[in-house]
């Protein structure tokens, strides 16, 4: 299932974000703290650098688009790897943090001195797949139609919103020129921001910075035969059948650190169902096989199987940036004390057992993660192994005037969610408050939250921000106010609005400093919100995908929550 | 006096002793001969009590069918997370059916209360059906004419609708449209918005069935002499007319409980019908199949799938001998 990268995973692609095997042995249980980011994973058979052989990926649907111009999806992303390259780039370590390295320019940027410029230097021998050498004018337009919104609707725009575009509306209307990305030279790209944004460089990895060349753009129809500039171009793609990528002959591995490029084919299969994936992948029916599926493809009580001694050893894993919480609507249950008592109140280790157990996930005190940069932990009441603490609830709540009839809104695609509110449910009873199960559609679920159709409680799953390694671009999204700092923001969906912290947090946002010191700032203002209980932290997602028996190097990237198609090989 | 009752003495004698009883005496005698009908019955009867006596037999197990457990000595927590360990899995004396995989909760207990709303479901649903057919159908074939071809073109519409379809995509109309009232609250949601649905689905083809025997039954001397000392419609249809049809109404009401036991498993089974925690057989059977459970717990699978084909096998022989018994046609044995 195709998943929008930007803050909010959507219920749909939550899908994606499931799974996970603690370490190489599946047997051993996961810490229950977002400990060491090594024993998060497994990579299959690593070490191998053989070039040749094929890999097929088998998937249930086509991919949203190809063109990085306008994908938002994760999925195009990682196969984006194989055809596009970007300034620079997110690459990725199973169970880490994506880390920001060069990739077309030669290093990750040069800042100027008032923080408001990033200069880029494009290496040498870059070339398209038709030979011409890549300029600095290719990467320019690259980022100037992924302003064209009318024409690209999921063109990403986190690095639009830095720049300092003046209200440019794309390269279609009247052939207007970006004067905030200036091309000197051949080689030199230079951005110009708004204000000072010390993570610009994982800005400057998002697709918008892939190379397109001018004539070549044919609009809506550039999905169908983007020009590669890696290691890999488009054979043949029929929409919704297949897609075949071979071996682009004017790429130079001399340029490209990142990518090994080693099988020399990959064959798509865009229409297979995703139980019969799961089990073509289980009994290793074709060994060249992996997917790019959500979660694998694996459906819940596959997780029997992954510790067979004929499957154990074939899973790649990992741990996610993704998070889930339980958001409550502070402006219905308006007391802090009583949102603290039915957090307390939750038996959160149960709730993980509907997720699929350790194997899937590890209880969290926090939707940050200890990798970003200036996490500081939460002084929480909740229990770090998930167990209710019934009688400190009860005891917040004697004398208290609270809403004794509350909704639990669950999106309808997976059981685990339904679920989770059954024990919510049981849970509350004990404080005398019913709670009513309502069933959203998946699709509709996040539109619900934003909505006046909000319910009392119910799930979000957040994946990393667009920096998964800055404190900022999760916790603002999660309790952060709205764009003028008077209310609470779009995607704030437990509705939390403090006139002091938000304020705090408004403020922050102008704030030029380290990003240490910023995450640290952030990270502050979180705890503090958090300590309010609009959302109770449930768990960090993990994730499992079985590969054929030759596969090699496959390891599950954090943020793709997919095999990772950079690092991939073959035994042939 | 009834007509059946006549034109059964008058086609067919039956055996010795059965000579001047009354309907309903001659068809238990009959059920009473047949082995099947009698352990049909049987069955449906302890069926009926297992559902009536479900909250004083959980009892007996200190169990209840929503507390969930999922401590790690129920479920396994490493190997096959959620999955009920062996000692939970299957019949034990503290869980006599085991526990559900996921939430841990006893699966007698749910069984038992799963009984209570799917035969409610289904006892309601089938007498909506049952008196809108007969009304309909009897007023159809009683007033003949224009009434009668409305009234069966009607008819031939609700048959001509690809049911499971049509009340698959009302349902959640009905159930939004009935939220907020008392029919809409909590778990009484989707079991009256059940009985509605299925209630209202099911009436054509009996309603055609009833029709057929009063076209020919407003023609008798009884009927007549009703009218000759001026009875009104009303009078004529409820007093003289629908009881000569019930005998063929009892019959396709045995066979219509049975239906609508398996529409409201299906229902359940496809996620419009009862929904978690209120069990049901269908929701259980939707639990089961849910995240694939049936794959490493198939006992979870068994126990309602069992329940349910009993339960419809039960009250399918059980309407076949009730049909057997009331055809005055059928051979005697």
């Amino acid at each position: 299932m195709p998943k929008p990268i930007p803050y909010l995973a959507t219920a749909a692609a939550v899908a994606l974000a499931l799974s996970g095997c603690a370490g190489g042995s599946a047997a051993q249980p996961a810490p229950t703290s977002a400990g060491s980011a090594e024993g998060n994973a497994h990579v299959v058979k690593a070490g191998f650098t053989s070039k040749g052989g094929t890999v097929d990926v088998l998937m249930s649907a086509d991919f949203q688009t190809l063109d990085p111009g306008n994908s938002n999806y994760v999925q195009t992303a990682n196969v984006g790897q194989l055809y596009y390259r970007t300034l620079t780039m997110a690459k990725e370590t199973a169970g880490q943090p994506p880390t920001v390295v060069p990739d077309l320019a030669t290093d990750t940027g040069k800042v100027s001195g008032d923080g408001l410029s990033w200069t880029y230097t494009l290496k040498d021998g870059l070339k398209f797949e038709d030979g011409r050498p890549i300029t600095s004018a290719d990467i320019k337009y690259g980022v100037e139609r992924t302003f064209a919104q009318d024409v690209y609707t999921q063109a990403p725009q986190e690095l639009n919103a830095a720049l300092d575009a003046k209200g440019y509306k794309g390269p279609y209307k009247g052939g207007a020129d970006l004067a905030a990305v200036e091309t000197p030279d051949a080689k030199t790209v230079v951005f110009h921001l708004k204000k000072p944004f010390a993570e610009f460089p994982a800005l400057a990895s998002r697709s918008n910075t892939a190379p397109v060349p001018k004539d070549a753009d044919t609009k809506l129809d550039y999905t169908n035969h983007p020009v590669s500039s890696g290691p890999y171009k488009i054979e043949s793609y029929s929409r919704g059948k297949s897609l075949k990528l071979v071996r682009n002959g004017n790429w130079d591995p001399a340029t490209d650190a990142n990518r090994t490029a080693l099988p020399d084919v990959f064959n798509f299969s865009l229409s297979t169902a995703q139980a019969t994936i799961s089990q073509q992948l289980l009994a290793d029916s074709d060994p060249n096989a992996i997917t790019l599926d959500s979660n694998g493809a694996l459906q819940t009580s596959d997780a029997a199987k992954l510790a067979d001694a004929a499957v154990k050893d074939r899973v790649a894993s990992g741990v996610l940036g993704c998070n889930d919480v339980l958001s409550l609507n502070t402006q219905k249950i308006t007391d802090p004390q009583v949102r603290k008592a039915i957090a307390l109140a939750l038996d959160r280790q149960a709730i993980l057992v509907q997720y699929g157990g350790r194997r899937f996930g590890q209880l969290v005190q926090s939707p940050l993660n200890d990798k970003m940069r200036g996490y500081a932990a939460p002084d929480s009441a909740l229990d770090p192994e998930g167990k209710p603490k019934l009688d400190e609830a009860k005891k917040l709540l004697e004398g208290k005037d609270y809403p004794k009839k509350l909704t639990y809104g669950y999106a309808n695609n997976r059981d685990a969610y339904k679920n989770a509110g059954t024990v919510v449910q049981q849970n509350l009873k004990a404080l005398g408050i019913d709670v009513e199960l309502v069933a959203i559609p998946a699709p509709n679920y996040y539109s619900v939250l934003a909505s006046d159709q909000l319910p009392d409680m119910g799930r979000s799953g957040w994946c990393g921000g667009a920096d998964p390694s800055s404190v900022r671009t999760s916790a603002d999204p999660i309790l952060g106010p709205n764009n003028d700092g008077t209310s609470y923001g779009f995607s704030n969906t437990s509705r939390y609005f403090d006139p002091k912290v938000s304020a705090a947090m408004y403020a922050l946002r102008d704030t030029t400093g380290s990003s240490e010191d910023l995450g640290k700032k952030w990270a502050g203002l979180f705890n503090e919100a958090l300590s309010t209980y609009p959302i109770v932290p449930l768990l960090r997602s993990y994730t499992n995908s079985v590969v054929g028996s030759n596969v090699r190097n496959a390891q599950m990237g954090y943020f793709f929550g997919g095999v990772d198609l950079s690092i991939i090989g073959v035994q042939h | 006096m009834s007509v059946l009752e006549a034109s059964a003495e008058a086609t067919a004698p039956p055996p010795a002793p059965a000579g001047g009883r009354s309907l309903v005496a001659t068809a238990w005698l009959r059920i009473r001969r047949s082995k099947i009908a009698m352990l049909s019955l049987a069955v449906v009867v302890a069926i009926v009590l297992f559902a009536i006596l479900a909250p004083w037999l959980t009892a007996l197990s200190g169990n209840n069918p929503f507390t969930s457990n999922t401590s790690p000595e129920v479920l396994d927590d490493l190997e096959t997370p959620g999955l009920p360990l062996p000692g939970y899995m299957f019949p034990s004396a503290q869980h006599w059916l085991g526990v559900e995989p996921a939430l841990g909760r006893d699966l007698f207990s749910r069984l038992a209360y799963g009984a209570q709303v799917s035969l409610t479901i289904a006892l309601l649903s089938t007498a909506v059906s049952v008196v809108l057919g007969t009304v309909i159908g009897a007023a159809a074939g009683y007033f003949g004419g224009r009434v009668d071809a409305v009234i069966s073109r009607i008819m031939d519409l609700f048959l001509a609708f690809p049911h499971l379809l049509l009340v698959l995509s009302l349902t959640p109309i009905l159930q939004s449209r009935l939220r907020g009232t008392p029919l809409g609250e909590g778990s009484f949601l989707p079991m009256a918005s059940l009985v509605i649905i299925l209630g209202f689905f099911g009436w054509a083809y009996l309603a055609r069935i009833v029709r057929g025997q009063v076209l020919s039954l407003r023609e008798r001397e009884f009927v007549e002499a009703a009218r000759a000392f001026g009875a009104s419609h009303a009078s004529i249809l409820f007093r003289q007319i629908i009881p000569n049809v019930m005998g063929v109404v009892l019959v396709y009401a045995t066979m219509l409980i049975p239906t609508n036991i398996s529409a409201e498993a299906a229902l359940s089974f496809l996620g419009v019908g009862v929904k978690d925690p209120t069990p049901s057989w269908g929701q259980m059977l939707n639990a089961a199949q849910a995240g694939n459970w049936y794959l490493s717990d198939p006992w979870f699978l068994a126990v309602p799938g069992i329940m349910l084909a009993v339960t419809v096998l039960a009250f399918n022989l059980l309407g076949d001998a009730v049909r057997d018994a009331l055809d005055p046609k059928a051979a005697r044995g």
